[in-house]
């Protein structure tokens, strides 16, 4: 037919582009465009979330032990921003979303990884154009001069733009009283966030009660972030899980005689009045790397060595001597 | 048989140009082919008045179907046959009823493999809302999907833009806008109610079969 011959959509492609329009994925005047051949190529195929990846985040996040309601809340925030480009996709009205969130508590359980992960997850979704994240802490934000706070806290958010602002022990920048410059640096922070609403993601960390205290004298501050996560303290049995998680993921395994010297010490640990200042997974962490440099001195003067034996830990190599909580 | 198709926006007289066509061909009887979406085909034979009384009204989305009306167009000594389509009306966006649109994505489907575009637009909507000396057209009545449709029939050969409802009394401003608008492209004046601005209409089918 003679018509055809000038046409710059093949008949397979304008075949797609109609199943896509009956199955409600463009509109029609964009169906047309692409028809026509006015539009280049097929439009913004890249901007979408990809499930997969972002199922592979979720594993990964899984893949922590415990933390099940920071999980759960997880999985809640992501199922909605994912649904919410979904109804952007369909031209249904889809609100921006503010994601600033409070992370609390104890030291070790979890509050960075968890935020790192974040990040990677919103830069999947494309909420975030680089999804890195920038750790700071009061000295970063509180300047030494009037006036210096300010610029420096820009300074701060500005390195955070397209990422994620993670202010660990944000707690301590209202406690220096009232003519500490603190407090510039929480105004000042609030304004950027509502300034650069949708192009960070802040996050405060800090112990419960102290956060507790930190967002009650502010009274704008909770309503600006309207994202809270618990961390829990880890229970004996989910300490036990990450050291040996940890251990495997160096290519370790722990013996059982190993595991039950660790049991009886995280038991011990726990007990104590000691717990407030204890690093829960933090604590796990030095004490299976510090094994794992015992085991090496162990090994050191043996001539010969098994595949074995360079894998596993044993109770030997757990010692509590300088044991730093 | 080749396949001329009509388009355009709801209630912009579409069903109603294709019956009085029809008669204007000469046809006494209509005998429709019914094309539904599920993939079955029908046919119908009314007679013009019940098929004016039965098809055509004011509610939106009355066509739901491709109802295609096999003309007969004289041609030398023997009589060719041309199928006139007759098509669900389009609307903006993505229409939230899946029967709909799955009828306006046959339309498309039907516009692809179409020999010839018939766009029918109204002109008396357009002049009635044309503002003194506007530039353009008002986008009351003229949306980007009418835009979108041109630009499509910039790419077909045999592309006719019908400014419908001359008979009434603003759409002669309506039409001179369209054809200030779109000088690249054939606008013809037409009423689908009178019958006004058919033997050209019947010109351009002519060549075609």
């Amino acid at each position: 037919m003679r018509h055809q011959v000038n046409r710059m959509v093949s008949s397979t492609q304008s075949q797609e582009v109609i199943k896509r329009y009956r199955e409600g994925e463009l509109a029609l005047a964009e169906a047309l465009q692409i028809l026509s051949g006015n539009s280049a190529g097929s439009p913004d195929q890249t901007a979408l979330v990809s499930k997969s990846k972002l199922l592979e985040y979720m594993t990964r996040m899984d893949d922590l032990v415990g933390l099940g309601e920071v999980k759960q809340t997880v999985r809640e925030i992501f199922a909605f921003v994912y649904m919410q480009q979904k109804r952007q996709e369909r031209h249904l009205k889809s609100e921006p979303t503010v994601l600033h969130m409070v992370f609390r508590g104890n030291p070790g359980t979890g509050k960075t990884t968890v935020a790192r992960l974040l990040g990677e997850m919103f830069r999947e979704c494309g909420l975030l154009a680089k999804g890195h994240l920038v750790e700071v802490e009061r000295a970063d934000l509180v300047g030494e001069y009037i006036g210096h706070t300010a610029q420096k806290t820009k300074e701060v958010v500005g390195k955070a733009l397209g990422g994620v602002l993670f202010i660990d022990e944000a707690y301590s920048l209202a406690r220096g009283g009232d003519k500490d410059f603190g407090r510039e640096s929480i105004d000042c922070l609030v304004k950027s966030m509502e300034d650069n609403r949708n192009r960070f993601i802040a996050i405060i960390a800090g112990y419960p009660k102290e956060m507790d205290e930190f967002l009650r004298t502010n009274p704008g501050l909770p309503s600006r972030f309207p994202i809270h996560l618990t961390f829990p303290d880890y229970s004996v049995e989910e300490l036990l899980k990450i050291a040996r998680q940890m251990a495997e993921n160096r290519q370790y395994r722990l013996e059982f005689t190993a595991e039950a010297k660790l049991r009886r010490r995280i038991a011990q640990l726990l007990s104590d009045g000691a717990s407030r200042n204890f690093s829960n997974a933090r604590w796990v962490r030095n004490t299976v790397e510090r094994a794992i440099r015992k085991h090496a001195v162990r090994l050191f003067d043996n001539t010969q060595y098994s595949v074995e034996d360079l894998m596993t830990l044993t109770w030997a190599d757990f010692s509590w001597e300088g044991d730093r909580l | 048989m080749r396949r001329s198709i009509v388009i355009g926006r709801t209630n912009v007289g579409k069903t109603l140009f294709c019956i009085h066509f029809a008669r204007y061909l000469g046809s006494r009887q209509l005998n429709w082919l019914l094309e539904t979406t599920d993939g079955k085909n029908e046919r119908v034979t009314m007679s013009l008045a019940s098929a004016e009384a039965r098809l055509s009204n004011s509610t939106p989305h009355q066509t739901r179907t491709l109802q295609s009306v096999t003309v007969k167009v004289p041609r030398g000594k023997v009589d060719r046959e041309l199928l006139l389509t007759d098509t669900t009306g389009l609307s903006e966006g993505i229409y939230p009823d899946p029967d709909i649109r799955l009828a306006m994505a046959q339309t498309l489907e039907a516009m692809v493999s179409a020999a010839l575009i018939l766009h029918i637009v109204d002109a008396d909507e357009i002049g009635r809302n044309l503002g003194p000396g506007q530039k353009g057209l008002p986008a009351r009545s003229w949306s980007e999907l009418d835009n979108q449709l041109v630009a499509y029939g910039g790419s077909h050969d045999n592309y006719f833009l019908l400014a419908n409802k001359i008979d009434l009394s603003a759409a002669k401003r309506g039409y001179r806008q369209l054809c200030k608008e779109f000088s690249k492209h054939r606008v013809i004046p037409v009423s689908a109610l009178a019958g006004t601005g058919f033997r050209e209409v019947k010109q351009h089918v002519w060549n075609l079969v």
